[in-house]
This record gives C-alpha cells, structure tokens and sequence, in this order.
C-alpha cells in the first residue's frame, strides 16, 4: 500500500489535490450559531492560565474541563481507572506534502498535556496515540485504530476520510474529529464535529458579504474550479448557494488541471473576454491560484477574488508581498479566528502558546482540532465517572453555543448545520487583515447565511436518512 | 492572431522542453524520463540561489544573486555537474542492457528526483521565480500582450534548434556524439573517447533541462512544484517524436504543431472550440496524448531485429513444472498460516501485496516473456475496475459474481488487443511512450468522467473509434504519410462532429466514473463470501498461484517457446515463417486480461478504482520493480509485488514506530523515512548492476539446497512451523517470528553449504570468485592460471611441451 504513497508522481500530484480537498474538510468546515447575534471580542479580558496558575484553570472564555477528580472504573473500551485512551492524527506523512495537516496534532499533543497537568479529566489522565495516515494509507489506519481499543477518535483530520467509513463503523469507533472531508463522514454515524460541514447545506456568508462591498461586480461571476470530483462538488454547493446572496453567474466557468497547467493566460482571457468581474477560485493557494493570478496580471484581467479558508496561509501571504500585491484582490471566508488577532482574543493566543511550546506548527486547522479536543474533554467531564462514547457524543451534541473558548464562530454541532456566521478577510500586500464585519465584531451572522437542502451527487451517494445520517456504509447507535 | 502569437509562443515552450530530450537521446542513446524531473530540481537551485535568503548550500553566499550569476551557476556549474554524476553513478552501467532497462532506469531517477524536491524544498511552502525583465516588461503584438520573457522564450527555442542542429552535425564533438549511439566500438577504434564523448553529452543534456526548468517556470506563472515540469515534457513527447527523437529542427516543427493543437482546444475566443464545449476540457489535456499516439502511427514500421546488437547481460531460468506446482503449495500454505496469526493492518498490507502481485504478473507475461514493454498496466486494471463496478454496482449488500469477472476480462482484453495493434509495428522506448499516451488519455478521458455535467463517455468512445480505425487503416497500408494523415484527418472529423453534435451532449449517459471513486465490491464466488479479509487473502493466494502456474505451462509449451524466439529475434521468427503479428496480438491480450482480473482484484483489496491509484506514474513503478526483482519470474511478480505493496510500508512504519517510541531518534528516524521514500527509486537505478534483477542471485542460493540438501532443508521447514506454532499460540509475538524467520531463511543456505559443500559446485553463489570467468575476461578479472595457459595453447594449436619447453613466449 506504500508505494502506493511512495510513486512520488502521484504523490506529487495530489499534494496540490490534498490542498484542494483540505479546502473542502477543514475549510468548508464552518459551524452554525444558535445566536444570530454577532460575536464580539470579549475586549480586556485577561487570560492567561499557562503562565501562572490561576485559581480557575480556563481555556479562553471556556472553564477548563480538565482537573483532578475520583473517577474510577473501566466504564467503556479505552477508560480504565486512571486513564482514557484516545487516538488523534493527521496526513503528515504524505511525502508529496510532508507534514500535511501536521497542525492537527501538534495542537491536540499540548492539549493533552495541558489537560494532564491539571490532573487529567475528573482524575483520569489522557493518553493519547497519533495516527499518521499518509493520506493514501486511510483504510490500514483505520484498522489499526479499531484493533487499538480506543475510547475514541479526537481532533484528528483524514483527508480521504469518506474511506475510512466502512472500517470505523465497522468497529464503532466514536469521534469528535478536526474536521471531515467526505459527506459520508461529515454527515456519518457516532460522530460530532465542533464546527459541522454537512454536504446538504452551503455557508454563503462570504457570498452577501462580497454582495454588499461589490454589488456590480457579483452580477457577473464566474467560477475557476479544479478539475477533480471534491472541488467540482465544492464548486456546485456554491453555484446552488451564491445565486440567493444576489449573485449571477455567467456562462463562463473555467476548469483546470488540477495537476497544474502549462499556460494559465487563456483561462484569464476566457474570463475576460466573458466580462467576468468576480471570480470564485476553487483550489490550493500553491502553486495553481498564484500562477493564475500572476496569468491574469499578465492578460490584464483583474476581478474581485473569492475563495475558501485553505488560501489564508502565511506561504501565500508572503508570495504576495513579494509578487507585487498580485493577489490583493482575493477575499477569504473565515471560520476561525485568524492569527493576528490573537492580541485581542485569549483564547487564539492560548493556543499558540500551547504550540509554540512544544515547537508544534500554528494553523486554523490546529485551531479545530483544539476546539474538537475541549468539545471533546467537555463532554467528558460533564459524564463524570462512568463515561461512555454515547454520554460524550451526546454532551457535544447538547452544546449549542460552541466557540472553543473562542477559536471560531459560534457552532451547533448537535444540528449538524452550517454555519450562520462568517468573516471576511483579504491580502493586503504580505498581511491578512479583517474586511467584513468591520468594527469591533470578529463574525457576523445571519440565518439566511446558510442555504440547506443542497442536493449533488455526492450527497445521493451519501444516503442521507431521515436524521440526514448518512447510510452509504450503514449506521451504528454508540453505547 | 491572439492564437497565432499564442501558439507561437505556447510551441516554443515545448520546443525548448523536447530539444534538450532529442539531445540527450540522439547522443546517448537514453531516452530521458527524467528530463523535465532534473531540470525542476535545477530550477529549484536557481529559487534557492536567487530568491531564497536563507538557503543552505555550503560555500556558496547567502543573499539574493543577480540573475545572470545565479543563471550562469546554474547552467553552467551545478547542471553540467549533476549530469556528469548522473552519467557515472547511474547511466554509464546502462551500457549492453536491453531496452526495458534502458527505459526503466531513466523512470526511476524521475521518481527519485520528484521525491528529493519534495523532501528538500517543503511542498507546502511557496517557491516562485520571477520572468526575466520582471512582470512589467511588456510588449503589444498585433494586439496580444507578452513579456519580455515570452519573447525570450522564443528566441531560445529558436536558437535551440538551429544552433543545437549545428553543433551535433558540423563539430567533431557533436560528430562524436553522435556516433556514440550508433556504433561505440568503431568510435574507439577511430580513436575518439566514448566514455568522455557520453558524459559531455549528458552534462549538454542536463544543463538544457536546467534551462527549460528555468525559462518554462515564469512561463507557466512562476510557482515551483515537483511534477509541473514533468507534466510539461511529458506533454512534449509528442513534439520530440515529431523528429523521431532525432531531427531537431523537425521537433521545433512539431512542437509549435502541438502548441496550436493544444491552444486550439480551448473554446473560443481563445481556441477555437464552441463555447459550451464542456468535455473538451478533458480532451483539452488529452491532446498531447493523442497526437502523441497519431504520431507514433506515422512513424515508419520498424525494422524487424536480429540478433540484439550487444549481447544482453540478462538471463532468466526456467522452473520445472514440479518445482511450480510445489512452490504454488508451499505459497498458498504459507499464506494460510501467515493469515492465521496476523494483526489486522499487516494483513491489509499483505493482501494489498499479493493483489498487486497479480497485475504484476501481467507485466512478467509481456515484459520477461515476450520482451514486450507496457506502462499502461495501471490503466487497464483501472478499466478492469471499472467494468466490474458497472456491472455489480455497489452497495454494502451487492457482491461480484464470477460473471463480472467474465466480462471485465473480455473487456480488458479487447483494449489490450486495440492497444496491441500499434504494438504490432512498435519496440521498446516507442511502445512504451504509446502505451504511455493511452494510459494517460485514460487518466483524462475515463477517470475524469465524474459528474453528471461532465460527459465525455461518448466521445471518448468516438475517439478510441477514430484512433482505432486509424490505426487498423494503418496497418492495412504500409505508405507512410498518406495514410497515417487520412487516419488523423478522419479522427479529427470525428471528434469536431462529436464536439458540436447536440445528441451526444444530452443528459441521457450516466459518467462513467461517478464522484471519482467506484467503490468495488467484494466478490461472491461458488456460494463463498469473500468479504472477510482472511478470505479475500486466500482467494488472492490461490488465484495468484493458479495464474502463476498456468503461466509457467504457457512458458514451458509451444507458445511460449515461440514467445522467446520473438523476444530474442523477430527477424529469425518472420524467416521461419512464425505468425509474428498473431503472436503480439495474442500476449497483449492475454496480459491485459490479467491486469484486468488483477485490477478487480486489487480495488476490492483496496475498496475502490480511484484516480490516485491507477495512473502512468503506478505503472511506472511496478514495472521499475518488476525489472529490479527479474522479469522472467512469477516469483519476480511476487517480489516486485511485496516491495510495492508491502515492503516500503513495512519499512516506513518501523521507523515512524522507532521515532515515536524514541524520541531521541526522531530525526534519525524522520530522515530514514524520508528515504524509504526514495528506496525504490534508488533501488531501480541500481538496477544498471545487474539486470536480471536480484532474484537470480537469491534463487541460485535456494536452489541446490532444495535438490540436494533434503535435511537441512527439512530442518529448516520443521523449525519455521514450531516458530510459527509459537506465534499461533502468542508465546512469542509477530515482531520476534518476523526476524527469526528472517534469519532462518537468510542462514538455511549456508548450513546447506556446510552440511554438502558439494552440493553447491564451483559456482555457488558464495564464491562469486571462483566462479566461471567468461574466456574473454581470463587475465583481467583474474590472473592466468596454468589451466587457462593449457587452454589457450589448445585454442591456438601450440603443443603442450612447446610451452613447457618455454618456446611459446607466453609467461610460465
């Protein structure tokens, strides 16, 4: 199965593909507040519980979880008396992009530190054992996790997940992940994320958000869509979910390769020559959305640029200070806190602190995994001595205000609905800075920033029931 | 005008990419997979030189370099240095092998030098290099905007060609050269240096894919990554066949050719397609492919071979069908008893393994068999997969039945067959580009089709009908151009008709490969469910074993022994009157049949065909291993199969094991699974050593002790089943039966040598030394020994006591 990863070739190719499908997981991966109030920086607030030790531990604006306690038992698989064992992962090992996701685990690592500083949960200690993946190595892994008497899965992101589904329901391995790529997981049995992206429902924020700053411009869009089934999925979601935020698209979408193209100008003539003013690029940053921006410098074609949260990486930030401000025009929808506001939200520098400290690599998908992580440990908490997948699933589920103490947007993980909330950002030579809402408010939300009922094919294949759990490899009820 | 600047332009691009392959093949004979990989490797020096601040090459200074030094450097040091390492290490033991390692070696430095970019310069950090002049120097032509930098492109591509044309035909070197490839040895009796003549033309060859790298890169908007270069060279294959690999100026001709075909492509305004001609975009990347094809069909039927002009350093040996029948036993046992104590993942692993041996074996058939090459294994089993898919569906409740297979066979074997028809007039590197371009038209055209939007079934069938009428119009007329245009005319009718006919763009064709991965079922075979993965392994030991077997029959009857006549010399077969064609269609068939039932069999293993999994770069490297473990043998099926499913895995996971255990050991253990990465590829460059493959040696070991050491080799059998006795019962764990039967099967050899030293004659296997030295060789390997004295006086008729009498003037 190795060399499967190992032909360097197809490695190499879907390193620019696992970009596009780290789009669609994590990026896409956008939660839903109840509240349709917006989320405001909580201003002066002071936390900073690595340092000192303050008398309440917190995690942000979240009371710690974790402390000591007298739980005992082995209530479920995975939990003795003094420990829990969960598993947590990533791709890293994808040599056509070494160290893919890497930020999952290197934010679920010091959590789990953190946690077993302050005693554990109600005194039982994490132990934690991480799964690399490799990207094409989902199904062994997964084996290996079911026959590793897990309580459950934790923070981790799989990209091929949808693969991994026969096996874990096979084995009824429970989890609260990072994030999760295919409907058939998004929407599968025995598992909550902490900012849900169910295949059946598109978060359009970004789409009125653009509305409101270029009206014009969204009369005539167009998408530029990498030629591969997630992006194309990723790509109909939109054309179903745009259009009710006042978009119009022209007749003029633009596949490519997603391998890469030789020559980029005549897809930036296409769009020009239709008269395209705002573009929704679907794809990685590096090296396909660089190459076409710098291709459509050289045609003379300049449209406003919308895109999903996988394009807001330091990488791309830093080739655009370098090329010119090629990309200035590219608007991002955020999820998650971004990085340089972390001065103003406890929580975001809590994190990087955390990962800093054990010379983990920052990232928003670092971000989830430590929101899944305290979703996770909540949850735990909350069933006290004889906890069970079921009692956890459900504690998360019950949450209806979920911000990870203030990583990300208000989610819902229990509705399994998209997110309501949204920022926007954009390139302004080699920094990120906040666009929409402008003031103080880091999202704003509103219920019509969510479209539901999206049909496409990969939902058909997902088999949604009733519940909008997804059949295609059976369901379970945890225990 | 836009698209006759373009393509201009577009086609000096691949200019630039093919001159440096048809400089590299025409002087030395290679021809060079890895171009566009060695020149992104050079292009990635040149980022480091001038863009990267904080880069890490001792002696050089550190800071942004102008680009004319940063040019020179690596044009003119780092390049040529590359190639003439390159030549030493790797390609100079190339020398007297046959094709398939001449084609294999190549495709392994291009696999090692994409994994080397991935671990040096982290893929996920941006590396961009900007045109020459920057991005604002700009020009308007009639209209069309370019940069400085395309205008450079041209230019070079322009002085490529001519100036290249000029020095291989009007200086001695380029003279020199050339006559490397055609004749070495009359080139030395002309006093010229060959070795020296070959390593000046790969440091020429690597040096101009420095300079593509580094010209094509802004081109293509300025991002660096691993395989975007390749893609482009690969694409301009077409071009360099245009010369025949040979005629520079004529493969500049056919490059701008290429650059307007693939220009054309695009709707209008851009190309010249109607507007809502959605699949197009799918032939858009398929037409290299396919004027790569049309190409190859122009190309005139090759001359029928003699003997090989060098003698080939290959030799494969044949089992007796009772050794075949014991070892399917002994295989198909051991993996009962191995599947009976496994852990679960490993047991993945293994059967991943063996489901890949399988199509493997298809491989052995064409390649150590008929000395056929195919690199579109992957495709057809991909096809396989397909086929199945369509006719189980899918479902957790649906199984494969044997009628599924049926016709996934036939399927298969009939595109083995469409494929074969060019075979017939092909060999080797020639074949294997053909087969190349149809694995990857299938890549875009088949594995593509995912989405109800995206419908290219039926013209993709209209285009395999084109090609194919093409090429059976071919066949049947033996005039060169005429008819290859007439077939590439009729093609091309056929695909515009296609492309602007309402009926074949309606709803009613359900894609073919819908959301882009087919989930396969797990077969249900005489009343057996084979969804269990205990079962599933032994069926794949049993099916793996029974074609094992029917292939050593094949090989040891009639047929095959026709098959070798072929391998060794067409010439000889068309003399004596054998069916050369009927022979060629036949193998190709058979062969891909069994990729096919292999590729049914490998996507139940694996759960589904994906895209990822089946494609030219997987083809490329079963072949590379089937090459390195010994073409001729099913057991080199096995072995190449173990190392691409399950060795390098093995491997890998032991060190990521070790780094997480110990984290002491971490970067140690980072590093070793970085180049357990590169472990195949490093394994298939060495493969210029010794071209039979590894196997040969190992079995020569095995063999006497298995005839003539019957003890020992019981002993040994006994010992292997206590141990895994003890494992079965987990006295001892898998980790400790692993390595003692490691050792076991590593030391029975030499107990057998001690036990019997007779047994293993004067050649054994531990005593290279001593072992028979080739006549021409005596007084160069070794010194003359009296033997060899007595010898030689026979040979030239000197009686004996003349030189014991010192009279012959040979040294006592």
């Amino acid at each position: 199965m190795l060399s499967r990863n190992r032909s360097t070739g197809n490695r190499a190719r879907c390193a620019s593909l696992l970009a596009v499908l780290v789009v669609v997981g994590a990026a896409c991966g956008s939660g839903h507040g109840s509240s349709s109030t917006g989320t405001t920086a909580p201003a002066g607030a002071s936390t900073t519980p690595t340092s000192a030790a303050p008398t309440v531990e917190k995690f942000g604006t979240l009371d710690s979880p974790c402390g000591k306690g007298t739980a005992t038992g082995a209530t479920a698989k995975g939990v003795t008396a003094t420990s829990i064992t969960i598993g947590y992962g990533d791709d890293a090992g994808y040599a056509a992009a070494s160290g893919l996701d890497k930020e999952m685990s290197d934010a679920v690592k010091p959590m789990i530190d953190w946690c077993n500083a302050q005693g554990g949960i109600n005194g039982r200690k994490v132990v934690g054992k991480y799964y690399d993946a490799k990207v094409l190595n989902i199904t062994p892994t997964m084996t290996q996790a079911c026959s590793d008497n897990l309580f459950m899965l934790v923070g981790q992101g799989f990209v091929l997940d949808a693969s991994q589904e026969q096996t874990r329901i096979g084995c009824q391995l429970s989890t609260i992940p990072g994030f999760a790529v295919g409907t058939a997981f998004a929407s599968g049995s025995g598992m909550q994320q902490p900012i849900p992206n169910p295949g059946d429902e598109e978060a359009v924020s970004s789409a009125y958000q653009i509305a409101k700053l270029f009206p014009d411009a969204v009369k005539k869009a167009a998408f530029a869509y990498a030629d591969f089934p997630a992006t194309t999925e990723t790509r109909d979601k939109a054309a179903a979910g745009y259009p009710k935020a006042g978009w119009t698209f022209l007749n003029c979408d633009q596949h490519y390769n997603i391998a890469g193209e030789s020559d980029w100008k005549p897809f930036a003539s296409q769009l020009k020559s239709c008269g395209v003013q705002a573009v929704v690029w679907v794809g990685s940053p590096d090296p396909n959305m660089e190459n076409f921006l710098n291709a459509s410098k050289q045609v003379g074609f300049s449209p406003i640029w919308v895109t999903d949260p996988n394009q807001y990486t330091a990488a791309f930030a830093k080739w655009n200070g370098q090329n010119g401000g090629a990309a200035d025009k590219v608007y991002v929808r955020q999820t998650n806190v971004p990085f340089e506001l972390a001065g103003q939200v406890p929580a975001v520098k809590q994190y990087m602190d955390l990962v800093q400290k054990s010379h983990g690599t920052i990232g928003l998908l670092g971000e989830q995994s430590a929101s899944a992580f305290l979703l996770w440990a909540t949850g735990v908490k909350s069933c006290g001595a004889g906890v069970t997948a079921k009692c956890v699933l459900d504690a998360a589920a019950a949450q209806t205000n979920w911000t990870g103490g203030g990583l990300h947007l208000p989610t819902n993980p229990g509705d399994n609905t998209a997110p309501k909330c949204g920022m926007l950002m954009k390139l302004n030579g080699p920094t990120w800075v906040k666009v929409e809402p402008a003031g103080s408010e880091l999202f704003d939300c509103k219920d019509n920033y969510v479209v539901k009922g999206i049909t496409t094919s990969a939902v058909t294949a997902a088999k949604l029931n009733a519940q909008r759990i997804s059949t295609e490899f059976g369901t379970y009820t945890p225990k | 005008m836009n698209l006759l600047i373009n393509g201009l332009i577009t086609g000096a691009v691949f200019a630039i990419a093919a001159s440096g392959l048809v400089v590299t093949y025409s002087t030395s004979g290679v021809f060079n997979f890895a171009h566009g990989a060695l020149g992104m490797l050079c292009a990635y020096v040149y980022w480091d030189l001038r863009v990267n601040d904080s880069h890490t090459w001792p002696l050089l200074p550190k800071g942004h370099w102008p680009a004319p030094l940063a040019l020179a450097f690596v044009l003119l040091v780092f390049a040529p240095l590359l190639g003439a390492v390159l030549y030493r290490v790797v390609i100079r033991g190339l020398q007297e092998t046959s094709e398939i390692v001449k084609l294999v070696v190549p495709i392994s430095v291009l696999l090692a030098a994409i994994g080397l970019a991935n671990w040096i310069w982290k893929p996920t950090d941006s590396h961009s290099i900007q045109p020459f002049f920057g991005a604002d120097h700009k020009v308007t032509i009639f209209g069309v905007v370019l940069l400085w930098h395309d205008l450079t492109i041209l230019f070079v591509a322009i002085a490529l060609a001519v100036g290249l044309r000029l020095v291989l035909y009007r200086t001695r070197v380029g003279i020199s050269m050339r006559g490397v490839v055609d004749d070495r040895p009359l080139l030395e009796l002309n006093g010229a240096r060959p070795d020296r003549v070959s390593l000046v033309s790969w440091m020429l060859g690597v040096s101009l894919s420095a300079l593509a790298g580094i010209l094509i890169t802004p081109f293509q908007g300025g991002s660096l990554s691993s395989t975007l270069l390749t893609l482009v060279v690969i694409n301009a294959f077409a071009a360099a066949m245009f010369g025949r690999l040979r005629n520079l100026p004529m493969t500049f001709v056919g490059a701008i050719v290429l650059g307007f075909a693939t220009r054309m492509a695009f709707p209008r305004p851009t190309g010249l397609m109607p507007k809502n001609f959605d699949w197009g975009g799918n032939l858009r990347l398929a037409v290299p492919m396919i004027l790569l094809f049309v190409v190859l069909l122009v190309l005139p039927q090759d001359r029928l071979r003699g003997a090989v002009v060098y003698r080939t350093r290959e030799h494969f040996s044949l089992p007796s069908m009772n050794d075949a029948y014991a070892a399917a036993a002994v295989f198909v046992v051991a993996i009962f008893l191995l599947s009976r104590i496994m852990a679960p993942t490993p047991l993945l692993t293994l059967s991943d393994a063996i489901a890949a041996s399988i199509i493997i074996l298809s491989l052995v058939m064409l390649v150590g068999f008929a000395g056929e090459v195919s690199l579109a294994t992957m495709a057809l089993a991909g096809i396989g997969g397909t086929v199945l898919y369509h006719h189980v569906g899918h479902g957790s409740s649906s199984r494969a039945g044997i009628m599924a297979f049926v016709i996934a066979l036939v399927v298969t074997a009939l595109i083995g067959a469409l494929i074969a028809l060019p075979a017939l007039r092909l060999r080797g590197l020639y074949l294997a580009l053909a087969t190349a371009a149809f694995s990857l038209a299938v890549e875009q055209l088949l594995f593509k089709e995912y989405t109800e939007a995206r419908r290219i079934y039926p013209a993709t069938l209209i285009l395999l009908v084109g090609l194919g009428l093409g090429v059976v119009y071919r066949g049947f007329r033996s005039s060169r151009l005429p008819g290859a245009l007439i077939a590439a005319a009729v093609s091309g009718v056929i695909v515009l008709l296609a492309a602007t006919n309402p009926w074949l763009q309606r709803e009613r064709w359900s894609p073919i490969f819908p959301n882009g991965d087919l989930e396969v079922p797990r077969p249900r075979l005489f009343g057996i469910d084979f969804t269990p993965q205990h079962d599933f392994l032994l069926l794949l030991a049993v099916v793996f074993a029974l074609l094992g077997l029917a292939m050593i029959a094949l090989r040891r009857s009639a047929y095959g022994r026709r098959l070798t006549a072929m391998k060794n010399s067409p010439a000889a077969c068309a003399t004596l009157g054998m069916n050369v064609v009927r022979l060629k269609l036949s193998i190709f068939m058979m062969s891909a049949a069994i990729a096919g039932l292999g590729g049914c069999l490998f996507a139940q293993e694996i759960g589904g065909v994906t895209a990822d999994r089946f494609n030219l770069f997987e083809s490329m490297t079963m072949l590379m291993l089937l090459v390195v473990a010994g073409a001729g043998y099913v057991s080199g099926g096995l072995t190449a199969g173990l190392l691409y499913g399950a060795v390098f895995v093995a491997l890998e996971s032991i060190f990521d094991k070790i780094g997480t255990d110990y984290t002491a050991f971490h970067g140690a253990s980072l590093w070793l699974a970085h180049l357990t990465a590169l472990l195949p590829a490093i394994i298939g460059i060495g493969l210029g050593r010794n071209p039979s493959g590894f196997l040969n040696d190992t079995f020569s070991q095995f063999g006497p002790m298995i005839r003539k050491v019957k003890p020992v080799l019981f002993a040994g059998v006994a010992l292997e089943l206590l141990l895994w006795f003890l494992a079965f019962r987990h006295t001892i764990n898998n980790w400790t039966f692993s390595f003692a039967t490691f050792v076991l099967v590593l030391a029975l050899p030499r107990v057998a040598a001690v036990v019997n030293p007779g047994a293993f004659g004067r050649a054994s296997a531990f005593g290279d030394a001593e072992a028979e030295t080739p006549l021409e060789l005596v007084g160069i390997d070794r010194p003359f020994t009296a033997d060899d004295l007595r010898e030689i006086d026979r040979g030239i008729g000197v009686p004996a006591d003349l030189r014991e009498a010192g009279l012959d003037g040979l040294p006592a």
